[in-house]
């Protein structure tokens, strides 16, 4: 019983030690200047700002060049993969919400039927954001440059079903640097 | 594993986080606590905001959750995660203020709540959390609180000490003006008798400016005197009501007893011509219109379009001539010019190239609208048409304190954004330059108000009372 209370007493210090040693070597970013967290969410930022612009005349796709050499593996994914499944989730449930209120709305005010059964609705509307992110990655990439934005574009080119979001490729890798 | 997700908790909350940060959604409600409703559950899905979740981001693995309810406004929340069985929610680990009760919810009081463990996906679907808000009791607002104090309850998610999501629910606080029944305002045909919102100029004890007070029918004020060197304006907002606009009112006099009666209008009912370029578009035109509907008359704009919808799939030549973008100063007159413009009304075209949305500076009555636009596109352009213009001066709200991006003239965000404050309201109808008034669809005193300018006659763009 002793010889088991005193090597937990040792584990319990050993974590200790490893835990401090952990939040000592996390929290010193001044020696180990690898990480700079609000960069990175500096750069998230402006990559969303850019994804999902209205008219885009705000400097968006300037913001986004200031961390190229960060943010170009994303628009990569972005311009593969589209929307994230939490963003998507989000927007499918809004969509079917704002559906059910049009429908209920409709009914004294005819003029906001939908003219789509709910289904065909949210996949009109998700099918638009997909083809957003992945236009707007698209352009990401050719302002970015350099041979592996051209090779993510014309990977997609081969790839992308989306008519509109093709010509944006077509017209992205024309103009990538 | 679950103490080293322990440990990742503890240095997340010791060693400081990036401040600025890009918000999922980020809404705004200003209120008077005594029209205070019920807070709709609020939905929020496990996950990162974009695909990969951040530069340098590990690889796939648990979020962490660190969830702020503010003790001014809330007493507590209650968070139910759907798509997560009970075993999962036994593994989350709760720090804080939060406890998980025997329903299998997350119970949290006011301060700080750190949930970690929640898995991206969980048989194949993402997890949502529905919160539930409840607000302090015996709320009262002072003046001071007037401000963007920018609390309420705000969730942010994280990948180790990667942020990778965000939502945030601001709830600013107004007083409300006292009820006595000294003088009144009453409204007449008030269409659907939903809380109507009044905002007044006028003189009591001194010059009182943008007041708002709610009705259904009578509005029951303080003793509001004779002009005198004060503005005396009435401004009504009601839903299927057109926005009433008085600028010179004459009833009050310096004895308590006065009735100033407003006489509701049928909504304002707009002509636009649509020009839709492929039938695919023409469908995103129609239920673009039918949201575009619904959000003008849920915020009282007393404004409803009725649009008429051309199909010129196939026509080369007015597909040509239309073009995929506005057009220049110079080159506008071919477009006006032709068989597929309108004059004196607002013409809107659905155009086969992938933008979303803009409204053209050589001729207000265009709006282009490209392939990939939201839902709220249409509704933005036409807010620019309709005076919120230009951008820079506010006519995007983008950063502007006591705007979230819940608001229709945000400068992209989600596109379920369905809101417009009372004072962006006031403008769309009321500017000279809102293509309301120019087209003559609206008749009745105008103002000269930028959206950013705020002074007697033109109220801060922020001022609002919810619900709308």
């Amino acid at each position: 019983m002793k010889h088991s209370m005193k090597s937990s007493g040792a584990v319990l210090r050993l974590c200790l030690l490893v835990f401090a040693g952990l939040l000592f070597t996390a929290c010193d970013n001044k020696k180990t200047p690898t990480v700079n967290y609000q960069e990175i969410e500096a750069a998230r930022t402006a990559m969303v700002n850019w994804l999902e612009c209205e008219e885009c005349t705000e400097g968006e796709l300037k913001a986004v060049l200031v961390h190229s050499k960060r943010l170009q593996p994303m628009f990569m994914s972005t311009l593969k993969k589209g929307v994230a499944p939490a963003s998507t989730e989000l927007y499918r449930l809004e969509l079917e919400k704002r559906y059910d209120e049009l429908v209920a709305y409709s009914e004294k005010h005819p003029r906001s039927k939908p003219t789509l059964p709910k289904e065909k609705f949210v996949q009109l509307y998700l099918d638009k954001l997909t083809a957003q992110y992945q236009s707007r990655a698209a352009k990401a990439l050719a302002a970015i440059g350099g041979e592996e934005s051209k090779r993510a574009l014309q990977e997609a080119l081969q790839t992308t079903r989306a008519e509109d979001v093709k010509m944006t490729i077509k017209q992205a890798l024309e103009e990538a640097k | 594993m679950r103490f080293l997700r322990f440990l990742s908790v503890i240095t997340l909350l010791a060693c400081g986080l990036p401040t600025a940060h890009a918000l999922h959604w980020d809404i705004v409600y200003r209120f008077c606590p005594r029209d205070i409703i019920e807070i709709p559950e609020i939905p929020i899905p496990v996950g990162c905001e974009v695909v990969d979740c951040c530069p340098g981001c590990p690889g796939p693995g648990y979020i962490d959750w660190r969830i702020f309810v503010d003790k001014t406004i809330l007493q507590s929340a209650t968070m139910r995660l759907q798509g997560l069985d009970q075993k999962s929610l036994g593994q989350l680990k709760i720090s804080g203020a939060g406890k998980l009760n025997e329903k299998g919810e997350i119970i949290m009081g006011a301060g700080e709540t750190v949930v970690s463990g929640l898995p991206e996906m969980f048989n194949g679907a993402v997890p949502v959390a529905y919160f539930k808000t409840q607000m302090i009791k015996d709320i009262q607002a002072t003046a001071a609180e007037e401000t963007d104090t920018g609390s309420g309850l705000e969730v942010r998610q994280f990948r180790g000490r990667f942020q990778v999501n965000s939502f945030r629910y601001r709830y600013i606080k107004f007083p409300c003006p006292p009820v006595l029944k000294l003088d009144r305002i009453v409204l007449n045909n008030n269409t659907s008798t939903d809380s109507a919102i009044v905002l007044m100029d006028n003189r009591t004890t001194a010059c009182n400016n943008d007041q708002i007070v709610r009705t259904t029918g009578t509005a029951f004020l303080g003793n509001i005197k004779s002009k005198g060197a004060c503005r005396s304006t009435v401004a009504v907002f009601s839903d299927d009501n057109a926005m009433s606009y008085q600028n010179n009112v004459n009833t009050w006099t310096d004895n308590a007893g006065d009735t100033h009666t407003v006489n509701l209008q049928p909504v304002i009912t707009v002509p636009v011509s649509v020009w839709a370029t492929t039938n695919a578009l023409l469908t995103a035109a129609q239920n673009d219109f039918a949201n575009a509907n619904l959000l003008y008359n849920q915020n009282n704009t007393g404004i409803q379009f009725n649009p008429t919808y051309t199909n010129v799939t196939g026509n080369n030549t007015a597909i040509n001539t239309i073009g995929t973008g506005c057009p220049t100063a110079a080159t506008v007159g071919n477009l006006q010019g032709s068989a597929w413009y309108t004059g004196n009304r607002l013409n809107i075209y659905y155009v086969n190239s992938a933008f979303t949305g803009v409204n053209c500076g050589a001729d207000r009555n265009m709006n282009f609208i490209g392939t990939i636009a939201n839902l709220g596109s249409l509704p933005h352009e036409i807010g620019h048409a309709y005076g919120l213009r230009p951008s820079g001066n506010w006519g995007h709200v983008n950063g502007v304190a006591g705007f979230g991006n819940n608001n229709i003239m945000w400068g992209g965000g989600p596109g379920t954004r369905n809101w417009f404050t009372v004072a962006q309201t006031f403008r769309l109808n009321t500017d000279t330059t809102s293509m309301l008034n120019v087209n003559g669809d609206r008749t009745g005193p105008t103002e000269t108000c930028l959206p950013d300018v705020s002074s007697a006659a033109c109220p801060v763009l922020t001022l609002d009372a919810t619900p709308h």
